[in-house]
């Protein structure tokens, strides 16, 4: 299932504030078949900022999936979460929550949020690129999305 | 009486049984003599005696029956107060470190400077001469007695008017601890016979006391251990839960670098690299099973009717790769039903199972599951013909990360025995291995067959 060269890349925005595990995910998503752009949002903030291409995100692009992490520090991932989902424009757009929370109480949360997929990072790296390319393939080659 | 302090109460339930059948045959000659003229003298003093051995078989029971002391020291001067009439009754506690003592319980006339808990230097008092002495004192005056010259405390006493006094010391274990003071504005309001029924009260008192001292010792002692235990466990769950984020990191690009690096540098680095990767994998062993182990101690249990059988089956059909592999024969006999966390049922039996198949020596492993029924426990025992356990290590093997053998040898972190223990032990049991003649090894373990009194803890 390999996209041509000519589709445009996938855009991904990854709100994680640890950059070990942005390049973590980066080098899984290498590894990946997808041609994807990753852009990083290191805190909710920002996150919120480039979705809604404020200054001086202002030409941050519209993403067609959001890597969620739930520990940011200040506004919480949930928080984002809860803004992407009341807003009229962004809501459509799958967000993927991606924590090390295994928490039932932070599952129902993500879930009652409105969080598309709920996903605990395996602490085995092969475990955790499988489901990189999991979530790529799955949210990007297999379901159909809106159009933008 | 003294002397007879640390009698068990059943002992002087007996002597009481005698008194009141000697108060029976003292009545008997009673209704004999009622016709005579002596009668007069007679009745009251059989009443009396009849009315003192209640009193002290009140006393024993109010002892059995309430461990909160100022409840005891109420009952205890009720019941005296039936049998000595007396005014003012103090319960007074030593304190030799500060050399004072202290007015534990007070009842009847107030006295301006000794309300309950006013403390008292003991140098020159009443308390401390009965303390020395360790008998008891009956002590009479006149209305016209001069208090020069006399102990400090006695001369108080004099002033607010007490003519009469009882001091019996309340002994335990050979130490007077306390002293029971009865007082009277009233010449000559005690008997020879009131200090003496006086005394084998402050005898009882002082059981009372001793019992009580003891039960709140440990009702602290086990107050702050649960404390203690329950900041371990929350200790245990973060700092696991905590230690996984950094070692996710470092397992993952050690892991990263192996998968690039290994053959592209020198042999040493390969071997570096290997070395990493395994360590932190390790690690992540280790943490998780930190986790689980804490997670078995802390997580809220939900007892239900559990029929170990089932849980059993349950157990061999999750270990069937394991005892295809080896050929190993497991068997049981029938196992009941019982109040218990299902779940935490089926981790017990499958560690243990799994333990018998993993340590297992040149035959094929011969597993049993026995259950007997000991008063009101189960006992069950899952025995092997494994390579055994020898006998100085059957108390370790329980421990957290305990292991006996070499990593190259048997797999595993030496979690799976401490968290078959704490299951155990959350039920109300007790986990231990068995002396076995011959090979193999067998675990022993019980559990309540009807749910305890409180719950499961």
């Amino acid at each position: 299932m390999n996209k041509g060269e000519s589709e445009p890349a996938v855009e991904i925005l990854l709100v994680e504030d640890n950059p070990a595990d942005v390049r973590l995910t980066q080098e899984a998503l290498r590894e990946g078949k997808l041609r994807n752009s990753l852009t990083v949002a290191e805190t909710g903030e920002e996150a919120l900022a480039m979705l809604s291409q404020r200054s001086p995100h202002a030409d941050s692009p519209k993403p067609d999936l959001i890597l969620l992490d739930l520990n940011l520090p200040g506004r919480s991932g949930r928080e984002v979460l809860a803004e992407i989902k009341a807003d009229r424009d962004l809501k459509r757009i799958p967000v993927v929550i991606l924590t090390t929370s295994k928490a039932e109480e932070d599952v129902v949360k993500s879930y009652n949020l409105h969080a598309n997929a709920y996903i605990t990072k395996p602490v085995d790296l092969d475990k955790f690129m499988q489901v990189v390319r999991t979530i790529e393939s799955f949210w990007l080659n297999v379901v159909v999305l809106p159009p933008q | 009486m003294v002397e007879d302090r640390n009698r068990p109460n059943e002992e002087l339930m007996d002597e009481l049984a005698a008194c009141r059948t000697r108060v029976e045959e003292l009545e008997s000659l009673l209704a004999q003599v009622s016709r005579q003229s002596s009668r007069e003298y007679v009745e009251p003093a059989v009443r009396r005696f009849a009315r003192e051995t209640e009193t002290l078989a009140e006393v024993a029971r109010i002892i059995n029956s309430s461990l909160d002391m100022n409840e005891v020291y109420e009952r205890f001067a009720r019941e005296v107060r039936k049998v000595i009439s007396f005014e003012r009754i103090s319960i007074t506690e030593i304190d030799r470190a500060t050399g004072t003592y202290r007015l534990l319980y007070v009842s009847g006339k107030e006295v301006g400077d000794r309300p309950p808990g006013a403390v008292v230097p003991l140098r020159g008092s009443f308390t401390e001469r009965v303390a020395h002495s360790g008998t008891s004192l009956l002590l009479l005056m006149s209305e016209g007695d001069s208090p020069e010259g006399r102990m400090p405390s006695l001369r108080h006493g004099l002033e607010v008017g007490f003519l009469s006094f009882i001091a019996v010391p309340m002994i335990t274990k050979g130490e007077v601890v306390g002293i029971m003071h009865l007082r009277s504005s009233k010449e000559n309001a005690f008997s020879e016979r009131d200090r003496r029924l006086a005394e084998s009260v402050g005898a009882e008192i002082a059981s009372a006391f001793a019992n009580a001292r003891l039960y709140e010792q440990l009702r602290l002692q086990t107050e702050e251990l649960r404390r203690s235990n329950a900041e371990l466990e929350q200790f245990a769950y973060v700092a696991s839960h905590d230690l996984q984020e950094p070692l996710r990191m470092v397992s993952s690009y050690v892991q990263l670098l192996g998968r690039r690096y290994m053959g592209r540098l020198d042999s040493d680095a390969d071997e570096f690299i290997s070395f990493a990767v395994d360590g932190a994998q390790r690690m992540q062993l280790l943490i998780e099973a930190l986790l689980t182990y804490s997670r078995v101690g802390t997580r809220e249990l939900r007892p239900e009717k559990t029929n170990l059988n089932l849980v059993f089956d349950e157990a061999a059909a999750n270990l069937s790769m394991a005892v295809e592999s080896c050929g190993a024969a497991v068997t049981k006999d029938e196992l009941p039903t019982l109040t218990a966390d299902a779940q935490q049922m089926l981790r017990l039996l499958q560690n243990l199972l799994s333990n018998a198949l993993k340590f297992r020596g040149d035959e094929p492993p011969r597993i049993h599951v026995a259950s007997r029924k000991e008063g009101d426990e189960w006992l069950l025992s899952v025995s092997d013909n494994g390579i055994g356990i020898p006998p100085e290590h059957r108390q370790r093997v329980f421990l957290v990360f305990q292991r006996l053998h070499g990593r190259g040898q048997y797999e595993g972190t030496g979690i799976g025995l401490a968290i078959c223990k704490r299951i155990v032990e959350r039920h109300h049991g007790r986990i231990w291995i068995g002396e076995e003649a011959g090979n193999g090894s067998v675990f022993h373990f019980t559990l309540p067959s009807s749910p305890r009194k409180g719950g499961i803890r």
